[in-house]
Order: structure tokens, then sequence, then C-alpha cells
């Protein structure tokens, strides 16, 4: 079955954990639910559609899919700088993470391409920053909570528990753009 | 605000594409041959202008910000530079800061102080002329992550780049 894509207001239950792949760009996306689940998300000239019997996905998978899709076609030196396009390695790092850590009402990040080929996910709201960064410069993904004081680092390990208890505060409108 | 005064790029000036020719990554000796010694012949209140993609730029309420992603090293991370245009050398060059954006009209011009990089962030610069931009230098020495937030922080905007199209 092949059906257009459409965003649906699903919450995962906190245990439901979703792990990601998508090993080209002509069928861009697996993911597995842990369980039985499975779908698949395929991009063809910006086209979405989920094929299998399962429609209710997250409302920010399809964005962010489409996001970083496009950031892994950018052109070198896309910064002026001799940057590199994302790469699958970081992208598949940032939606694993996100898997893991988004709520439906969980505002979409800004995704951020930096020049090693790595990403940058950005929420801000008016007391809180949060930065997932996956790049070329630290072997794992480092998340960053500033406030008004000071500007704390979490190690993958501790990233899902700390975004959790703060997604409360990164829950208004959405964003998606870098 | 910056001390050089520079009329803002009309708005939708040009695309936010990127040019044909972009990549001016450059071929650099091994960290240690040449060395990471800072240039004392950079004056501490020199202009050190770094040039932004849109991609690292944030457009809030018509207004825009720099993202900290845009001070990142080098892509090759032990190099640890980061390239600039040094503004000592605009000055003896006779050339205003919007000819960076030759080739780039896409992108804006943030600055930063020469001072500020060395005594507050640790940094070493130096003057590394390029066939394309004379007047090129690199800032040398770890960026962290929060380091960066603190250079996003501290940068001016010299020329704001044009708004994303609608």
């Amino acid at each position: 079955m092949s059906s257009t894509f459409a965003v649906t207001d699903v919450v995962l239950p906190p245990a439901l954990s979703l792990t990601v792949s998508y090993p080209t760009r002509a069928s861009l996306g697996v993911l597995s639910f842990t369980g039985a689940t499975k779908l698949v998300l395929r991009l063809l000239d910006h086209e979405l559609s989920v094929e299998d019997e399962f429609d209710i996905v997250p409302s920010w998978v399809e964005p962010v899919v489409r996001r970083l899709a496009d950031l892994e076609q950018l052109p070198p030196g896309w910064d002026s700088h001799g940057g590199r396009a994302v790469t699958r390695h970081h992208s598949t790092r940032a939606l694993n993470f996100l898997g893991q850590a988004m709520a439906d009402s969980t505002l979409i990040p800004d995704i951020v391409p930096l020049a090693d080929g790595g990403l940058q996910l950005e929420w801000r709201s008016p007391e809180l920053e949060v930065d997932l960064i996956s790049d070329d410069e630290t072997d794992e993904p480092l998340l960053l909570v500033t406030d008004a004081h000071e500007t704390m680092e979490y190690p993958v390990s501790e990233a899902v528990r700390v975004f959790r208890a703060l997604r409360h505060n990164l829950a208004t409108e959405e964003s998606i753009l870098g | 605000m910056p001390d050089f005064p520079v009329e803002p790029q009309a708005a939708g000036e040009s695309a936010c594409e990127p040019s044909d020719e972009h990549d001016v990554s450059r071929e650099i000796p091994p960290e240690g041959e040449v060395g990471d010694a800072d240039d004392r012949s950079i004056a501490d209140t020199t202009a050190i202008y770094r040039r932004v993609p849109p991609q690292h730029c944030r457009f809030v309420d018509g207004d825009v910000e720099v993202r900290d992603g845009a001070f990142k090293n080098f892509p090759k991370p032990e190099r640890k530079r980061m390239s600039v245009v040094l503004g000592d050398r605009l000055i003896a060059l006779q050339r205003d800061p919007r000819t960076i954006l030759e080739g780039y009209e896409h992108c804006g011009v943030v600055v930063l102080r020469a001072g500020r990089l060395r005594h507050d962030e640790d940094q070493t610069i130096q003057r590394t002329p390029t066939a394309e931009e004379p007047a090129h230098g690199e800032v040398i020495g770890e960026k962290s992550a929060a380091r960066k937030k603190r250079l996003a922080a501290m940068a001016e905007w010299v020329i704001k780049p044009p708004p994303p199209p609608q």
C-alpha cells in the first residue's frame, strides 16, 4: 500500500523508541518502531509517501527527513569556506536522537549544517537554548543546554534523559529552516 | 556597532544560492610545520572579518542573528583554523569590507576584534594570504561548543545577508 504522506498528531508512548536508517536517496526512510511495526518513507522529487499499512507518523518526521535530505545535497563549499555536505552518518545520529527524545508537541528544531559534514539541532525559547551537535570534532554527539547563566554539556549517554526533562520548555511554534 | 560605515545590502538583491566556485579550502601544511604562533603585527584593535553563509543565519522578526555554527574550524578538525579576512590588510589594500562578498553575495559578514579573540578566547591569529584573498588570515585554536556560542554573541554584523525568499 502506498499513500500520500499525512501529518498526524500522535504522541509516542514514552517507552517507545524510534530508530532510523535510510540507505539511499531514492528510498529515503525506513523507520523501525520498537516492536513489530514498520513503515517506509520515500522521497522522490520532494514527494513523500508512506508505504505499509501503518500511517501514524510523528509530525516532526516529515520536515526533519526532508531537511536532512536537502542538507546531504549541499554543494561542496556551500559555506564559502570549503564546507562539506552533511553526511549520512551525522543525519542518522540526529534522527536516532530525535526518535528517542521528541514528543509530538516538541518544537521542531532548526537543523543547521556544519562545515565538516556534521550538523547542529537547535531549539530556542526565551529562557533556554538547547543544541545537539554531531560532527567530526567529537566521537559522539553532544547536548548543550544554555540558560541565562551558563552552558552545560552532556554526553550522548545522558542526552535523551536530559532533553526529555527539558522538552516541556520547548513546545511552541514549529521551526525547521536553517 | 562597527566603526566602519557600511550600508546594509539591499534586501532580495541576490538569491540565496551558493556561487559556482566556492571551495576555497587550501592545502595547509601539517600543524606544527608552520606553527601556530601569534602574529603580533596584527594589532589587538584589528577588525577580524568572517563571511557567514545564509545557513548560519537565524532570521527572526525581521532581523538576523549569526549562529554559533558559523565559527567552526576548517573542515579538517586537526587544523583548528578558521578562515577570516584581516581588517588591517583591507585598509592597506584600500578595500571596503563589502569586497569580501565578491562572488558570495548571498552571504553576510560579521566582525570580531583580534584582542578579544586572543585574550578572552585563547586564540592566535596569522596572516595567510591566498591568491583569491590577499587579506586572508586564520584564527587558530580550540573552538569548543561553548566558545563558538561566545564568538557568535560577540560578533557584530558589518553586512547582513539578504533575507531568505518568501
